[in-house]
C-alpha cells in the first residue's frame, strides 16, 4: 500500500516537473539520478539545483520558481486529463513501453490518447519528407497498408507528405496506426490532419508525446520526438527523403540506438530519392516490397505475426490477360513514370481523346492513378 | 410659349421615352431646370444658354423654365443638352415644336454651339423609335451607332446652328431605306464647305448589311497559332461546344491565356440580335470601336485580379456596365483566378445562374446581361511547378492555401477543369515536325454544328445548352446503359466522387458525345468527361 501512494507521489512530482517551461526529458533524468527520485528533486529549492549544476541559467531559477506558483493549477489539470482521454505513463508503470527503456535518454513521462504499440508485436516506423512526390506518397500509403493488414504497428509522426500518407494505409490496411508528436497530446499539428488525429486517439493506434499538454509545436520538439519514434521501431522505413530531409535526425537516433534501417529506392535523377538511394549505398536494407520488411521483421523477432502473410494479392491481371494491346500500349508508356495525358498520347501517337477515354478506363480499373488532375501513373504494387 | 420635345434616358441597357418641357415666359429673367437631375445634367443650363448665344440666334432674357418628364427618375448624363437647347428654341420661336412631334435630339453642346457625342447611342436610339419617334438629331459621331435602328431617320449635326438649317429645310433632307440619311449637296451655300464635308461622311458610311454580314475578325488570336497543348485546345473545344465553364491549370507561361484568348474565336458567329445586344453594352461604356457601330466579335474580357467589385459586376456613381457584362455574348477570363478577391468572386454567382447582373440602387435596380463563357486559369503552387517535387520548392501548407484560395461554391459551377502539358523545347522553338494546327474557323464549325444539335434538344425548353442542365434534365437526357452504368460506378467508387461532380461529369459527357454525332453516352465518351474532374477532386484527395 505504502508502495503505491510511493509511487503516486514520484508519479505527481514527475508531472509536475515536466510541465516547468524548459524541462526536457534528459534534464529530468538528471534530476532523477542526482537527488535519487522525483518527488526529492521536487522539494528542493531553485538555488540548490543551481548549485548541483542542473540549472545552468537564470532563467530555469525563474521557471522552476513559477512551476511553484501555479502548482494548484497544475494538479488540478491533471485531476480532469483522464476525462479528456489523456492518458499518462511514467517510466514507473508496468505499461511503459520496454523498447523505450533501452534508449538513451528516455522520456520519464508519456502523454498517450488511445493506446501504445505493444511490446509483444512487431512495430515499424514509416518515415520521410514532407516535401514528398506522388511517388513517396503512395508508396508509403501502399507499404504502410500491407504492414498494418499484416499485424505490424505502423509508427510515424503525422507530419505531411510520408508521415500522412503511413497513417492513411495503415489505418486503411489495419485500423491502427501510431503517431509520436512534437507539441502538447491536445494540439493536432499540422491541424490539417485532424482526422487521422481523431481516428488513431479514439483508439485506432494511438496518438503519443513527450510534452505536456498545451506545449507548442517548436522546431526542436521534432528532433527530440524523432527519437521516440526510433525507439519505438524495431525496424525504420525510409519512404523517400531528399538530400536535406528531417528523416536524418531519426536515421541517427536509430543507428545508436542499433535499429534496422531500410530504405526505399528511387530513381537517381530524382532529388526527392536522393537521401534514400544514400542509404542504401551506405547500407541500408533495400525495401522493394513490403515482404523485404516482412522478412526482416520475422528473423528480426521473437513473435510470429499476428495474421498470417497469408495476404491477398491485388489483383492485377497478368500480361496474358490483357487482351487489349492499346491499354498495354499505354501502361507500357507510363511505367517511366507520372505523365501529362498529352505526353502519354504523343507517345503513343493517339488523339487526346482517344487517349483520355484508355487512361480512365484503365483508371476505373485501378490500375493507373491520377493525383494532378491530368497526370496519370501506374499504381503502384509490387511484384 | 410652351414647347415639349421628345429624348430619350437610360435605365440599365434599355432607354425609355424622356419629354423635355420648355416655357418662355415674360418676368425676371432666369433659367431653370427640374426634374430630379444629376449634377452633370443640371450643368446643361449654362452649357445650353451660352451654346445658344454662340449660335448666331437671338434670343433676349426671359423666364425660362424646363422640366424633364417623368420628374420623378433621376436624369444622369450629358445627352439632355440638345434636347434642352431644341425645347428652348421652340419655346423662343426660333423652331416650330408642331413639327419636332416626331422627332427626338440626343447630345451634348460645347458652349460655343457644337455638338458633341455621347455614350449609350445605340439603346438610347432602339427607345426612342420605340415609343413611335421617326426622326433622331443627333451628334455626326453619333450618327453610325442610330441608324442600326429600322424606321428611324437620323440627322448628324456639328453644331446648333446646323441643326437649325436642317429642321427649317426639311426639303434638304432626303430619306433612304434603312435609315441612312444623305443631305444633298449645295443646299447651304453658306457652309458649302463644310456641308461637302457633311456629305461625304455619309457616303462612306457602309450598308448595314455589309456591317452584319462581315466575318468577325480575330487576328492572332487563333488556335492556328498556338502550337502543342492538344489537351487543352480539345478542352477549350469542348467548353465552347456546350458552353461549360473551363478551369485551366498549370505553370506559368504554357498558354493558357493564349488558349483562353482564342476561346471566342470558335464561338459561333454572331447573329444581328445578339450583335445588338452585345453592343448596346458597349455603346454604354463608349466603347464601341471607332470604325464600326456594332463590335461585330465576341468579345474576351480579362480583367486583373485586383479588380473591384464595383469595375467587375457594374456601379459607381453613375451605374456602369462591369466586366461581367462587358464578356457577355463572349468570353470572360479570370488569370490567377485564386488571387481574385472573395467580394468580387461573390459576385459571379448570380451570373453564373442566371446570366445577368442586377444592381440595386438607391433609385432604382437595373438589370445588365452578363451571359459568357467562365474561363479562368491558375498556378498549380506559389512557384508553378507543382506536382514536379524535383522543381517544386513550396511547402505542402503553401500549396494547400494556394489552391484553398479558389472559392468552393465557384468550383461548384466550373465544369471542365484541365491541367496544362510541361512544355519542351520542340514545342516553343515550334521545331516539332506535325501537321499544321487547325485554324480556329475550322473548330468553329463544328462548335456551330453541335450548338445546333443543342438547340434542337432543348427547342421546347429556356435553356440552350448542356452546360446549363438541371438535374431533372439530366435524368431525362443523360440516359446510360449498363455497360456506361458499370463504369460511371466504378469511377465513382475509385475516386470518391460527389453527387455534383457526377452530374457534371455527365452533362460533360453529353456534350462529348453530342461532338461525336452520338445520340447515346458511350464509356468514351464518359471517360473524357470523367479525365476534365474538377479541381475539386484534386483538393480533396490529392494534398495531405
Amino acid at each position: 500500500m505504502k508502495g503505491t501512494e510511493l509511487i503516486n507521489e514520484e508519479k505527481t512530482a514527475l508531472y509536475l516537473l515536466s510541465c516547468m517551461k524548459g524541462m526536457l526529458s534528459d534534464k529530468l533524468l538528471h534530476m532523477y539520478r542526482h537527488y535519487g527520485s522525483f518527488s526529492e528533486a521536487y522539494r528542493h529549492e531553485a538555488g540548490e539545483h543551481f548549485k548541483a549544476g542542473l540549472f545552468k541559467q537564470e532563467r530555469m531559477c525563474e521557471n522552476y520558481a513559477a512551476l511553484k506558483d501555479k502548482e494548484g493549477m497544475l494538479l488540478e489539470r491533471l485531476g480532469t486529463m483522464s476525462e479528456n482521454g489523456i492518458r499518462i505513463v511514467t517510466m514507473f508503470d508496468d505499461e511503459y513501453p520496454d523498447r523505450l527503456e533501452h534508449i538513451n535518454d528516455m522520456p520519464p513521462i508519456l502523454y498517450v490518447r488511445g493506446r501504445l504499440p505493444e511490446d509483444t508485436r512487431p512495430s515499424v516506423a514509416v518515415i520521410g519528407s514532407r516535401k514528398c512526390s506522388s511517388y513517396g506518397e503512395t508508396t508509403a500509403e501502399l507499404l504502410a497498408g500491407e504492414l498494418a493488414s499484416n499485424g505490424i504497428q505502423v509508427v510515424s509522426g503525422l507530419a505531411y507528405g510520408v508521415d500522412s500518407a503511413a497513417a492513411v494505409g495503415s489505418l486503411r490496411g489495419g485500423r491502427e496506426s501510431y503517431a509520436v508528436l512534437g507539441c502538447g497530446i491536445n494540439i493536432c499539428y499540422p491541424a490539417e490532419n485532424w482526422k487521422l488525429f481523431e481516428r488513431m486517439s479514439r483508439g485506432e493506434g494511438g496518438v503519443i508525446s513527450e510534452f505536456p499538454p498545451d506545449t507548442a509545436a517548436l522546431g526542436f520538439h521534432f528532433v527530440l520526438r524523432n527519437r521516440i519514434i526510433a525507439g519505438l521501431a524495431d525496424i525504420v522505413v525510409v519512404v523517400e527523403a531528399g538530400d536535406k530531409s528531417g528523416t536524418s535526425s531519426t536515421i541517427e537516433y536509430a543507428l545508436s540506438q542499433g535499429k534496422d534501417i531500410m530504405a526505399v529506392p528511387g530513381r537517381i535523377t530524382d532529388r526527392t530519392s536522393a537521401g534514400c538511394n544514400r542509404l542504401i549505398r551506405d547500407g541500408a536494407g533495400i525495401v522493394t516490397s513490403p515482404e523485404d520488411i516482412m522478412e526482416l521483421v520475422r528473423s528480426d523477432m521473437f513473435i510470429k505475426c499476428c495474421k498470417n502473410s497469408e495476404r491477398e494479392k491485388r489483383k492485377r491481371p497478368s500480361s496474358a490477360d490483357r487482351t487489349n494491346d492499346d491499354k498495354q500500349r499505354i501502361e507500357d508508356i507510363l511505367s517511366s513514370g507520372e505523365m501529362h495525358i498529352e505526353t502519354v498520347s504523343e507517345k503513343c501517337g493517339k488523339s487526346i481523346t482517344e487517349t483520355a477515354a484508355w487512361l480512365m478506363q484503365l483508371e476505373a480499373e485501378g490500375r493507373v492513378i491520377s493525383r494532378g488532375s491530368s497526370y496519370y501513373m501506374l499504381r503502384p504494387s509490387f511484384y | 410659349m410652351f414647347a415639349r420635345i421628345n429624348t430619350a434616358g437610360l435605365l440599365g441597357i434599355e432607354g425609355y421615352l424622356v419629354s423635355i418641357e420648355a416655357d418662355v415666359r415674360n418676368g425676371i429673367p432666369c433659367f431653370n431646370l427640374t426634374g430630379m437631375l444629376s449634377a452633370e445634367t443640371k450643368e446643361a443650363q449654362s452649357r445650353v444658354w451660352n451654346a445658344i448665344k454662340n449660335s448666331n440666334v437671338r434670343v433676349e432674357p426671359r423666364r425660362v423654365t424646363v422640366n424633364f418628364s417623368p420628374a420623378s427618375v433621376r436624369k444622369e448624363g450629358t445627352a439632355y443638352d440638345l434636347p434642352v437647347a431644341a425645347a428652348v428654341l421652340c419655346g423662343y420661336g426660333v423652331l416650330d415644336h408642331e413639327e419636332l412631334k416626331h422627332t427626338a435630339f440626343l447630345g451634348e453642346t460645347g458652349l460655343d454651339g457644337s455638338l458633341k457625342p455621347v455614350r449609350g447611342m445605340l439603346p438610347l436610339s432602339f427607345a426612342v423609335r420605340k415609343s413611335g419617334c421617326t426622326r433622331l438629331v443627333v451628334p455626326l459621331e453619333n450618327v453610325r451607332e442610330a441608324q442600326l435602328v429600322e424606321g428611324l431617320d437620323v440627322i448628324g449635326c456639328r453644331s446648333i446652328s446646323e441643326v437649325i438649317e436642317v429642321l427649317k429645310h426639311p426639303d434638304s433632307i432626303k430619306c433612304k431605306p434603312h435609315g441612312t440619311v444623305r443631305r444633298e449637296e449645295g443646299i447651304c451655300e453658306k457652309e458649302k464647305c463644310k456641308t461637302s464635308q457633311f456629305h461625304s461622311t455619309f457616303c462612306e458610311t457602309e450598308s448595314l448589311e455589309s456591317i452584319s454580314c462581315k466575318t468577325a475578325n480575330y487576328e492572332k488570336y487563333d488556335f492556328k497559332n498556338v502550337h502543342g497543348q492538344r489537351f487543352l485546345k480539345r478542352a477549350a473545344e469542348i467548353a465552347a461546344s456546350g458552353m461549360h465553364n473551363i478551369l485551366m491549370t498549370g505553370p506559368a507561361g504554357t498558354g493558357k491565356t493564349m488558349i483562353a484568348k482564342c476561346i471566342p474565336s470558335i464561338l459561333p458567329e454572331l447573329t444581328r440580335e445578339e450583335d445588338i445586344e452585345i453592343s448596346k453594352v458597349y455603346s454604354i461604356c463608349g466603347m464601341l470601336p471607332a470604325d464600326r457601330p456594332l463590335l461585330s466579335k465576341r468579345p474576351f474580357r480579362s480583367p486583373h485580379h485586383t479588380v473591384t467589385a464595383a469595375a467587375f459586376a457594374g456601379g459607381g456613381i453613375r451605374a456602369m456596365p462591369g466586366e461581367l457584362s462587358l464578356a457577355s455574348g463572349g468570353v470572360l477570363f479570370l488569370d490567377e483566378l485564386n488571387k481574385f478577391s472573395d467580394s468580387v468572386i461573390a459576385n459571379l454567382f448570380l451570373p453564373l445562374e442566371e446570366h445577368r447582373t442586377v444592381i440595386n440602387r438607391l433609385n432604382g435596380s437595373c438589370t445588365y446581361p452578363a451571359d459568357f463563357l467562365l474561363s479562368a486559369a491558375m498556378n498549380n503552387c506559389p512557384c508553378g511547378f507543382y506536382p514536379d517535387r524535383n522543381r517544386c520548392t513550396c511547402t505542402p501548407p503553401q500549396i494547400r492555401n494556394h489552391l484553398g484560395r479558389v472559392s468552393k461554391p465557384l468550383l461548384e459551377r466550373i465544369d471542365i477543369c484541365a491541367e496544362a502539358a510541361p512544355l519542351s523545347y520542340e514545342d516553343i522553338a515550334g521545331k516539332r515536325d506535325r501537321s499544321p494546327e487547325e485554324p480556329s474557323e475550322v473548330i468553329r464549325r463544328r462548335v456551330e454544328e453541335v450548338h445546333r444539335i443543342q438547340a434542337e434538344r432543348f427547342k421546347n425548353s429556356s435553356i440552350r445548352f448542356n452546360s446549363r442542365m438541371s438535374v431533372e434534365d439530366i435524368e431525362k437526357y443523360c440516359i446510360l446503359g449498363s455497360e456506361e452504368t458499370d463504369y460511371i460506378r466504378n469511377v465513382f467508387s475509385e475516386r470518391y466522387l460527389s453527387g455534383r461532380t457526377y452530374h457534371k461529369i455527365l452533362k460533360t459527357a453529353r456534350t462529348i458525345a453530342d461532338m461525336d454525332r452520338s445520340e447515346r453516352i458511350s464509356v468514351r465518351h464518359l471517360a473524357e468527361a470523367a479525365g476534365l474532374r474538377s479541381l475539386e477532386d484534386k483538393l480533396s484527395s490529392g494534398l495531405r
